[in-house]
C-alpha cells in the first residue's frame, strides 16, 4: 500500500530571490512591502482590507501556489494589534508571512474561511484569544475558552488571574428538567 | 396504480428523527477529553461538532509570564507522548533570534533523542488505534517494547516522560557511559517486534475490514485542511519537513519518507509503521557518526534574546509543531503562539466523518492520532 520515497519528485527549487521577484511582481501594488529576510523566508506587509485579495492571488499563482496554510494569529502591542499569517509552498521551500495592523478597539480584517477549510478553526482560535473579528467567517464562535468568557485572554490589558472565583453550589435539578413525580434533590436531608 | 405498487410489501411506517449524541468528554477513544456532539440518523452520522477546550491550560498566557527556561520546562505538558517535540522549536526560535550556532554533537544528540521519541509516539498511537478497534493485545506488545525506549531516553535525560532535555544552543547531557551498546542492542532487536506488530495486525481480517477504505481524505483536501504528519502523506503527499526544511542535521542521513495512496485508516497505519522503521535507520546513523565535541555553548542564565519575530517548525510525529515567538528584548516571551498538529486533526472531523456509522468514527479518530493535550493548549 505504501511507497517509499527518498528523494523529492517533481519539485522544482526556486530560489528565494526567485520567489520574490514573482511574488512582487503578482501582488506588489496590493501590499506596502514585499521582501525576503535575512533566512530566506518571505515576509509580507499590507493593508487589512487586501488580504484576501493578495492571499487567493499567492494561492492560485502555478508557480508560488500557496497552498497550505500554517497558522492564523494575532499579536498585541498594546498600541495596536497586527494580524499574522503563516503559508507554505508544496513546490518550493521558502514560506510567506503576512502581516497586517490592525485596529486595536475594532480589529477587523477579511476571513480566508472560503480561501483555505483549515482557517476556519484558526480564525476561530484568534477570536477566541484576541477577538479579532475576521469578516465573512460562517461561525466565528469561541473555540478554547468556554462560551461565557467575557475577556480576550492574550490580550496585554487581559488579567485571568483577577476574574472572580464562582463558587460551586448544587442548586438541585432545574424544574424545567425534573421528571415526572420526581423531586428536588438539593432539598433532601 | 401499476402492478408493481401492488407487488410491494407493505412497510409500517416509520418515524425518522434526528438524535444527538454526545460523545465524550470521557469516552476512551476520544484520546483524552474531546466531546464531540453526534447528529445522528439511526447509526449514521449526519453533523459532528467538536467542542474543545476541556484541556485548555493557557500555556501561552503563561508564556509570557515567565522566563525562558522556566516555561521550557512546562512545554513537555503539552503533548504528553511526543515531549521533545514540544521543545525543539521554541528552542529554535531563541537560537534563531540570538544566532547561536548549535554544535554538531548536541545536533545530532537532538536527533537520536527525537527519533527515539518519535518512535515510543507511534507505538502509542498503534496500540491505542487497536485498542480503540477491540484488539487488545497490541497495546501490551507495544508496552513491552515502549518500555526499553523510555529507559534509553532515561539513561539520556533522566526522565521517563517529561525530559526538558534541550537547551538553548544545545542538549543537557552528553550521552553517559553504556548509552550507546544498550542503543544498539535495542536497534539489533526492535526490527523484529515491527514485523510481530505486523504480523499481528497488517495481515488481519478484522483489522483490513474496518480500516481500508475508510475515513479517505483526498490529496487536495487534505492540504486545503492543512494536516501534516502521518496524517498528510498517507493521502499520498510527499511533505516532510525534516526533507523539505532540512532543519539540524537531518540533511546528513539518509532516510525515505512512506507515502500512502488512498489516505485511508489503513494507510495512516501503514505509514506509521514504515516510520518507525526510518526512524530506527536514522538513529543508527547518528550513532555511527556521532562528531566529538560539546553538546552545549556557554550562555548567561538568563536568556534575552534580541527584538524581533521567528517562526520556527519542526516535524513531530503527528506533524509540524511550530512556534511563532514575538521577542521585545525582555526576560520572557513577549508573544508565543503554538502551532498545533492535533488542533488540525479535529478540525478536519466535521468534513470527514458525515456518512460514516459510529463504529468507523472510533476507526477514524483512531487512525488520524490526535492528541488532546496539544490541540487544547
Amino acid at each position: 500500500m505504501t511507497e517509499m520515497q527518498t528523494d523529492q519528485q517533481n519539485r522544482k527549487q526556486l530560489h528565494p530571490a526567485e520567489v520574490l521577484e514573482l511574488a512582487r511582481e503578482l501582488v506588489g501594488e496590493d501590499c506596502e512591502e514585499v521582501y525576503l529576510d535575512d533566512r530566506g523566508n518571505m515576509l509580507i506587509r499590507l493593508d487589512a482590507p487586501q488580504l484576501a485579495v493578495v492571499i487567493r492571488a499567492l494561492r492560485d499563482d502555478d508557480r508560488l501556489s500557496y497552498r497550505y496554510l500554517v497558522m492564523v494569529t494575532a499579536t498585541d502591542y498594546e498600541d495596536h494589534m497586527e494580524a499574522v499569517y503563516m503559508l507554505r509552498s508544496m513546490n518550493h521551500g521558502v514560506p510567506v508571512e503576512l502581516r497586517a495592523d490592525l485596529d486595536r478597539d475594532d480589529p477587523h480584517i477579511p476571513s480566508l474561511a472560503l480561501l483555505y477549510s483549515t482557517a476556519c478553526w484558526h480564525e476561530r482560535e484568534a477570536y477566541d484569544m484576541f477577538g479579532v473579528v475576521y469578516d465573512g467567517h460562517p461561525e466565528l464562535t469561541r473555540i478554547l475558552t468556554g462560551r461565557k468568557e467575557e475577556m480576550y485572554p492574550l490580550r496585554k490589558d487581559a488579567r485571568p488571574e483577577r476574574r472572580p472565583r464562582r463558587e460551586w453550589r448544587y442548586e438541585g435539578i432545574p424544574a424545567a428538567l425534573r421528571l415526572p413525580g420526581e423531586r428536588d434533590r438539593s432539598e433532601r436531608s | 396504480m401499476t402492478s408493481q405498487d401492488q407487488m410491494a410489501p407493505k412497510r409500517p411506517y416509520l418515524k425518522l428523527e434526528e438524535m444527538i449524541l454526545n460523545m465524550g468528554p470521557q469516552h476512551p477513544a476520544t484520546h483524552g477529553v474531546l466531546r464531540l456532539v453526534l447528529h445522528l440518523n439511526g447509526e449514521m452520522i449526519v453533523k459532528v461538532d467538536p467542542v474543545l477546550g476541556y484541556l485548555h491550560r493557557g500555556l501561552e498566557k503563561l508564556a509570557e509570564n515567565r522566563t525562558y527556561y522556566q516555561f521550557l520546562a512546562m512545554l513537555s505538558r503539552l503533548d504528553y507522548l511526543a515531549n521533545i517535540f514540544m521543545e525543539w522549536p521554541l528552542v529554535r526560535c531563541i537560537e534563531g533570534l540570538m544566532e547561536i550556532e548549535v554544535p554538531r554533537r548536541a545536533e545530532y544528540l537532538r536527533i537520536i533523542v527525537a527519533e527515539l521519541n518519535r518512535i515510543t509516539s507511534h507505538q502509542m498511537a498503534l496500540g491505542d488505534f487497536m485498542l480503540n478497534l477491540g484488539a487488545g493485545t497490541p497495546m501490551f506488545w507495544v508496552f513491552r517494547d515502549r518500555e526499553r525506549i523510555v529507559d534509553l531516553l532515561e539513561l539520556l535525560t533522566g526522565q521517563r516522560m517529561m525530559y526538558n532535555y534541550m537547551r538553548v544552543g544545545g542538549v543537557r547531557y552528553d550521552i553517559p557511559e553504556g548509552f550507546e551498546a544498550e542503543c544498539r542492542s535495542f536497534l539489533a532487536g526492535f526490527p523484529a517486534k515491527i514485523d510481530e506488530y505486523e504480523k499481528l495486525i497488517t495481515d488481519n481480517e478484522i483489522f483490513l475490514a474496518r480500516t481500508l477504505g475508510v475515513g479517505i481524505i483526498e490529496r487536495d483536501e487534505a492540504i486545503d485542511y492543512g494536516l501534516t504528519g502521518p496524517n498528510l502523506r498517507a493521502s499520498g503527499v510527499s511533505w516532510d519537513l525534516r526533507k523539505d526544511d532540512a532543519y539540524s542535521a537531518y540533511n546528513d542521513f539518509d532516510f525515505g519518507i512512506p507515502i500512502g495512496k488512498h489516505g485511508d485508516c489503513f494507510d495512516r497505519y501503514k505509514c506509521r509503521v514504515e516510520e518507525m522503521r526510518q526512524s530506527l535507520r536514522i538513529i543508527e546513523q547518528a550513532l555511527d557518526n556521532l562528531p566529538e565535541g560539546p553538546v552545549n555553548v556557554k550562555l548567561p542564565p538568563m536568556l534575552r534574546p534580541p527584538a524581533g519575530e521567528k517562526y520556527r517548525a519542526v516535524e513531530g510525529p503527528r506533524g509540524e509543531w511550530g512556534n511563532f515567538l514575538v521577542s521585545n528584548g525582555g526576560l520572557r516571551p513577549y508573544r508565543l503562539k503554538m502551532r498545533d498538529p492535533n488542533f488540525v486533526a479535529i478540525s478536519t472531523l466535521p468534513r470527514i466523518l458525515p456518512g460514516y456509522k459510529i463504529a468507523d468514527m472510533i476507526a477514524i479518530g483512531g487512525s488520524m492520532d490526535f492528541m488532546l493535550g496539544g490541540a487544547d493548549r
